[in-house]
């Protein structure tokens, strides 16, 4: 399907002025692609009905009065404000040519992930907590850290990731941030400190409280476990509301108020580890399919000061500008996902069934953000196959959507190939790689 | 003349052979006769709070003293134990892991991490509660 004249904004236009576009112009869809009126506020898609019946001018005028009143109420109301929603196709091919870049470290354990910086290829070992180096073309360079307490090596970590200036963060199994520089030697070490309040019971209506939060590390079996820093010293993390804390709410009890209050993204000072914001909201998809608490994550990367947030199990990639609110939404459905979600009352059913929900169903599990170029890659599982698929955004259009193998996570470029995580398991470690067509 | 030149290639074989060994450098080497164990409960019935241990017995298959610099387990429900001293080429040590039926059925499995003094440097261990064919080497 072609696309019509439609270019995705950098920040999307205030709600006052979506309103304004639909009141000069009614029926004017001719700025947008058509399917953008599917996805509007309710007082925008009344608006369009409205002027598209009356035959009388009293009526017609009588209607304008009563919608400008109508407006004018929405927009001072407390309701979340409007957002666009794209969904533009403008495929430009079908498949990609992907090779296989076997390496050999030392010594392997099955369990891990991969990185990019510079011109080399990284493997963060999680068991052995080494980080083995590779050239471009498998070659093994170097190995770094092991477990320990010297300032060369790491206690552990479940999560990495280079910044911008080749040094390191990691995320321990505490939650606790450390930070090596680019010689891979520890700068310092801070925990995640989240103002918990000690001896408070949170409750039903402590969405807007960062107490009642904690690290979302639950992200099915393909995520690679990536860590995106903003402004240079922020961390973005997902979040969640784990039942331990806020017994009342949470994914399991009294669900479609989580779904509704609880927010999604949180901001921590790396320095400090402060957790300084919340924000962010689940995608109303969640409630369309109940108590799916196995669903309940989401992947995030950034590129210059917006924020991309792709949710298991929402088609949409929300955009969060500077100010932390979010601009727009764009995407489109993955192909062939199966969707028929297995619900979970409670964390026991959740934990039975959570190994099939991971294996057998569609979501999406990663976004990546190019930092050349205006690419936005989004892989998903579709069902128990071990084929996947791979989404690439140019801006918010979708340029391709093509099969690939269950975890493909794209870690970055070098020259012309971008890289994916991985094949991980005891028996073989390696990378894809592949060009753009 | 036959036999001058068979005497000279084999002068010429043995002083490679030499060269190549002298070129290798002296290095520990550790060769477990199997990382991996299933609890085989065919054989013995275990419950509640019964003692598990396994035993992963290794060989020093390199020309140096090998030694186990540490063990360290996946979680607190499993307490290894090792050959301290070192284990000089071709003689065998051992690491012992040792849990409960109770804590290793809530987990499934464990494994531990042995950093030893050779070219590989990190291992893993694992002890499972059940496998496919509770086939263990």
């Amino acid at each position: 399907m072609a696309v019509t004249n439609a270019i995705a904004p950098a920040i999307a236009p205030t709600p006052t002025v979506i309103a304004t576009r639909v009141l000069l112009n009614p029926l004017n869809l001719n700025n947008y692609p058509k399917s953008v009126g599917i996805s509007c506020a309710k007082n925008v898609c009344i608006s369009q009905a409205f002027f598209a019946t009356p035959n009388s001018l009293t009526m017609k005028y009588f209607l304008h009065c009563l919608f400008i009143t109508f407006l004018l109420a929405s927009c001072t109301s407390e309701e979340a404000p409007v957002t666009e929603k794209i969904v533009l196709r403008n495929i430009q091919f079908h498949e990609l040519n992907i090779d296989t870049l076997l390496v050999e470290p030392p010594a392997r354990s099955g369990s891990g992930f991969f990185r990019l910086s510079g011109n080399n290829l990284y493997f963060f070992d999680d068991i052995f907590l080494t980080v083995s180096v590779f050239d471009t073309a498998g070659n093994f360079v170097q190995r770094y850290l092991g477990k320990g307490h010297r300032p060369d090596e790491i206690e552990d970590f479940l999560f990495a990731n280079f910044l911008a200036d080749s040094s390191l963060v990691f995320l321990g199994k505490s939650y606790n941030i450390s930070r090596y520089d680019q010689q891979f030697t520890a700068q310092y070490q801070v925990d995640m400190d989240w103002n918990r309040k000690a001896n408070i019971q949170y409750g039903l209506s402590d969405g807007d409280k960062t107490g009642t939060y904690g690290y979302n590390y639950y992200n099915g079996f393909y995520d690679n476990r990536w860590l995106s820093v903003i402004h240079q010293n922020k961390l973005i993390i997902p979040i969640w509301i784990s039942p331990g804390v806020n017994s009342r709410l949470n994914a399991f009890r009294n669900y479609e108020a989580y779904y509704e209050r609880a927010k999604t993204v949180g901001v921590v000072d790396l320095r400090s580890g402060k957790v300084e914001k919340i924000f962010g909201r689940r995608s109303p998809a969640y409630k369309k399919y109940g108590a799916i608490p196995n669903y309940d994550f989401l992947t995030l990367d950034s590129r210059l000061d917006s924020i991309y947030v792709s949710q298991a199990i929402d088609s949409m990639i929300q955009v969060y500008g500077p100010d932390y609110e979010l601009a727009y939404e764009f995407g489109v459905a993955g192909q062939n996902m199966n969707t028929s979600y297995p619900t979970a009352a409670t964390p026991m059913e959740s934990e039975k069934i959570w190994i099939k929900a991971f294996t057998d169903y569609g979501y999406y599990y990663n976004v990546y953000c190019d930092r050349t170029s205006a690419m936005i890659f989004r892989p998903y599982t579709k069902d128990e196959s071990n084929i996947g698929g791979l989404q690439i955004y140019e801006h918010a259009a979708l340029i391709a959507d093509v099969a690939v193998p269950k975890r493909f996570n794209i870690i970055g470029k070098i020259g012309e190939y971008y890289y994916a995580d991985g094949l991980v398991n005891e028996d073989q470690l390696g990378l894809y790689r592949f060009k753009l067509p | 003349m036959k036999y001058v030149l068979s005497f000279f290639f084999m002068a010429l074989l043995l002083l490679n052979a030499k060269l190549l060994l002298a070129q290798q450098p002296a290095v520990a080497g550790l060769r477990f006769d199997y990382k991996k164990y299933y609890l085989d409960q065919r054989k013995k019935k275990y419950t509640g709070t019964d003692t598990i241990e396994v035993v992963y017995r290794f060989t020093n298959s390199g020309t140096q003293p090998l030694l186990i610099e540490s063990v360290s387990s996946s979680c607190s429900c499993s307490v290894p134990d090792y050959t301290k001293a070192p284990v000089k080429p071709n003689e065998t040590g051992y690491i012992k892991l040792t849990t409960t039926y109770d804590k290793l059925s809530l987990i499934k499995k464990v494994h531990a991490v042995v950093i030893a003094n050779t070219k590989e440097k990190y291992y893993k261990l694992e002890l499972f509660l059940s496998g496919k064919d509770n086939v263990n080497p």
